[in-house]
């Protein structure tokens, strides 16, 4: 536009007037840029959002007639994906359903006050669970592209489901995790580096248990960047352009951040270094301590996690770069649409054509048969063969007692039975025979006392010696028998001063069983 | 050829067809032989195509499937029936389609998943019944001569005589029975359980990889000759009529 004017005020007006068009124009631009332009990209922030609000909306009125009406699904969510990130993120475990059902039990009753009895239902358990999950299908968010001119719809969940060994694993989404961060959390910019400057302050100011705080919310973040990783590496197995999309996406934010928060952490891990320095040079010890300890500690994990997730990120690039070339490789092949293939076959009136759909899914058929081969292995079957032997499990070895030694213990064991009878009837009288004690050894234990070897041994022990003063042989014992002795005589009090003599009767024998013969011995006991 | 790499083939050979997985997770001696060996890809490929078997490969993990008209490897319809329990033709052909309908509520097109994650009995319930209503009013302009045994009319009308569940049944309780909907779904569910395309967790069905695999490649190589077979039997089904009108 030319304005002609012919002093210098008119210019200037002129010249305000263009330039406020110009400035309008530019306003008018970025008003439209982020209206227009940026809405998808406002959508896709917002999406992680939805479930919520759809979950609150819902709650539990319709379940049994709004009998749990008053339990509130705003704070159950949050509780549950809570739990879920303390799961999967901070102790790197899949949740299975029964984790949850423990954890959902826990909640009603600390929470809302459900008596234990209440708290047996699995039928709300799962309810519950099935809502979270959206009956197993994502949450689906439609919405209008203004840039495209055209409806478009964005699906997000909030756990992932996934069949391993024959099991249900339960993980939280990317979006889930980032829903959660952002419900106390700032966004568009990098959490860790955000958490790495709390840190720092934290660990200046010798605030450790804080520091340990930050640093779970930087393994948070480092977890949930490592989730939307596993999605993304899912998206490219079956949307190869939508998971390359993702790809450079997760790449533009990771690379831009990864120096920085690299950086960071080494920055915060010599603070770290120096605190526990000082700490040792001080010589604190203490709770104050084992904080700094652990923080030290938890830090080392952290970083070594960080370090984790650019590994995985390397290798992702690869799968990436694969998947591409493979999809090159198919693009020409054109898929099935399943649904017009079944339409066309009841258009053609014939459900037999199904087995061309179906057959195909089953595995091979075997028919195993009877080899003849196998009648030389009748004649020689063994019965026993077949019995299953009891199964061995495989221990580790923690120590090794040597069979002497096992032998040892039993005899000193044993004679600890054996005296502690001749001590109480020495004792209680001033004298007593082999015979009388005999009597009494098949009296108190089982019948096969006198038949044991062990019995034989503790007479032939002692026999080795005709006196014993008990307080000598406590403190200084001389014989196998008398370190027996001395062990018992520890742990058995009573028995102070007492000493005692054998005296041998040749003349007297004893007849044991009918079977063994030996000489009479009276037990004395003695002053001196 | 080296007798080593021969070897190794067979292996895989005899793993695949006793129904054991070979992958990156199972048998990764031969998985790598077979990714890394030409020779053992040549061989195992000679081998599969004499024996009119198919190979998938689908997250490092090798499944394989018979052919067309595989009378070794493959089933008869009588073979199915008795390993799903089932009498009747038609109630073969309502299983298919219930197994048909499984496979649409995952994949609409085998290009892409759909995003559902697993599906429960009352969910194949509903979609089979809605499948079969758009049947019944559709067939109602297009099939002129009466009911025969093997028509979709004819599933309908089993599949709407059956009550929702049998008599003293419970829900918990429930058996894979072919007296009721719930009960007939079940039965077909555990054969695809037996046939490792389902797996199973509290009442919702998850499906396997190796429905994934099969689904995603098996209809896409075999494109032409299933468009080829429904054309076949729509021309056939044309002449019929036009020789019925004749008469």
């Amino acid at each position: 536009m030319v304005f002609l004017c012919r002093n210098a005020m008119c210019i200037r007006t002129c010249e305000k007037i263009i330039n406020d068009r110009q400035e309008k124009k530019v306003d008018n631009y970025i008003l439209m840029n982020d209206m227009v332009q940026a809405h998808e990209e406002r959508m896709m922030h917002l999406k992680r959002y939805y479930p919520f609000f759809r979950l609150m909306d819902s709650g539990l009125s319709q379940y049994r007639d709004g009998a749990y009406e008053r339990l509130d699904m705003s704070y159950i969510v949050l509780a549950v994906l809570r739990f879920f990130i303390e799961a999967n993120h901070f102790h790197d475990q899949p949740v299975y359903y029964e984790d949850y059902r423990q954890f959902m039990a826990k909640l009603l009753v600390r929470d809302f006050d459900f008596t234990e009895e209440e708290a047996e239902n699995d039928e709300l358990y799962q309810y519950i669970f099935d809502k979270l999950c959206n009956e197993g299908r994502p949450f689906e968010l439609n919405y209008y592209d203004p840039a495209a001119h055209q409806q478009k719809m964005l699906r997000v969940r909030l756990i992932e489901s996934e069949l391993k060994d024959q099991q249900v694993l339960y993980r939280i989404s990317s979006d889930a995790v980032a829903f959660y961060l952002d419900t106390k959390e700032v966004r568009e910019e990098s959490h860790i580096s955000v958490a790495q400057l709390l840190l720092e302050k934290m660990i200046k100011a010798q605030n450790f248990k804080g520091g340990l705080e930050v640093i779970g919310r930087i393994n948070m973040e480092v977890g949930r960047l490592m989730e939307e990783r596993h999605e993304i590496q899912t998206l490219l197995n079956r949307h190869v352009t939508e998971g390359l999309k993702a790809l450079e996406n997760y790449h533009d934010r990771l690379m831009k951040w990864f120096s920085e928060e690299q950086r960071l952490f080494a920055s915060n891990m010599a603070l770290s270094a120096r605190a526990v320095q000082k700490m040792e040079a001080d010589r604190i010890t203490g709770e104050a301590a084992e904080e700094v300890h652990r923080l030290d500690t938890a830090l080392k994990n952290a970083m070594k996690r960080h370090e984790e997730l650019m590994h995985a990120y390397m290798q992702m690039q690869k799968a990436g770069d694969e998947a591409l070339a493979k999809a090159k490789r198919t693009r020409f092949r054109p898929a099935v649409d399943l649904i017009d293939v079944g339409q066309r076959m009841i258009k053609a009136d014939d459900p037999e054509l199904l087995t061309h759909l179906v057959l195909p899914l089953m595995a091979p058929k075997i028919r195993k048969t009877f080899p003849v081969s196998r009648v030389d292995d009748l004649l020689l079957y063994k019965p026993e063969e077949s019995s299953a032997g009891e199964p061995v499990e495989k221990g580790r070895e923690q120590m090794y007692v040597y069979e002497d030694e096992v032998a040892e213990e039993r005899m000193k064991d044993n004679f600890g039975y054996l005296l502690r009878v001749l001590l109480d009837q020495l004792k209680q009288k001033k004298e007593v025979t082999l015979a009388q004690l005999n009597y009494l050894y098949a009296m108190k234990f089982p019948d096969q006392v006198l038949e044991n070897g062990d019995y034989y041994a503790f007479l032939v022990h002692l026999s080795q010696k005709e006196r014993y003063d008990l307080d000598t042989i406590k403190e200084h014992p001389d014989t196998f028998l008398e370190e027996t002795m001395s062990e018992f005589l520890k742990v058995n009090p009573g028995y102070e001063g007492l000493k005692f003599r054998l005296n041998y009767l040749p003349d007297e024998t004893i007849s044991i069983l009918e079977r063994f013969e030996m000489s009479n011995i009276r037990f004395e006991r003695t002053e001196e | 050829m080296d007798h080593r790499n021969l070897d190794k083939a067979m292996e895989i050979f005899a793993c695949l067809i006793t129904g054991e997985t070979v992958g990156k997770d199972n048998h990764r001696d031969l998985y790598d032989a077979y990714s890394s060996q030409a020779e053992v890809y040549d061989i195992l490929d000679a081998v599969l195509k004499k024996s009119n078997l198919r190979l998938y490969e689908y997250r490092n993990t090798l499944y394989v499937t018979a052919g067309d008209e595989n009378r070794v490897f493959g089933y008869t319809n009588d073979e199915l029936k008795k390993a799903i329990g089932l009498r009747l033709n038609r109630e073969l052909f309502l299983a298919y389609l219930i197994i048909y309908d499984v496979m649409i509520l995952f994949y609409e097109t085998t290009s892409g998943e759909a995003a559902l994650a697993y599906v429960k009995t009352d969910m194949v319930i509903e979609s089979t019944t809605s499948l079969l209503s758009g049947v019944m009013a559709r067939l109602e302009s297009i099939v002129q001569n009466d009911i025969e045994e093997n028509s979709f009319r004819t599933l309908a009308l089993l599949w709407d005589e059956l009550p929702l569940m049998a008599e003293n049944d419970d829900i918990s309780t429930l058996k894979a029975a072919r007296g009721s909907k719930t009960g007939f779904i079940k039965l077909v569910f555990n054969f695809l359980i037996s046939q490792d395309l389902f797996a199973e967790s509290a009442g919702k069905y998850y499906i396997t990889d190796r429905m994934r695999a099969l689904i995603e490649n098996y209809y896409d190589s075999c494109k032409g000759r299933l468009y080829e077979v429904i054309e076949q039997s729509c021309r056939g089904n044309t002449e019929e009529v036009e020789k019925n009108a004749a008469y």
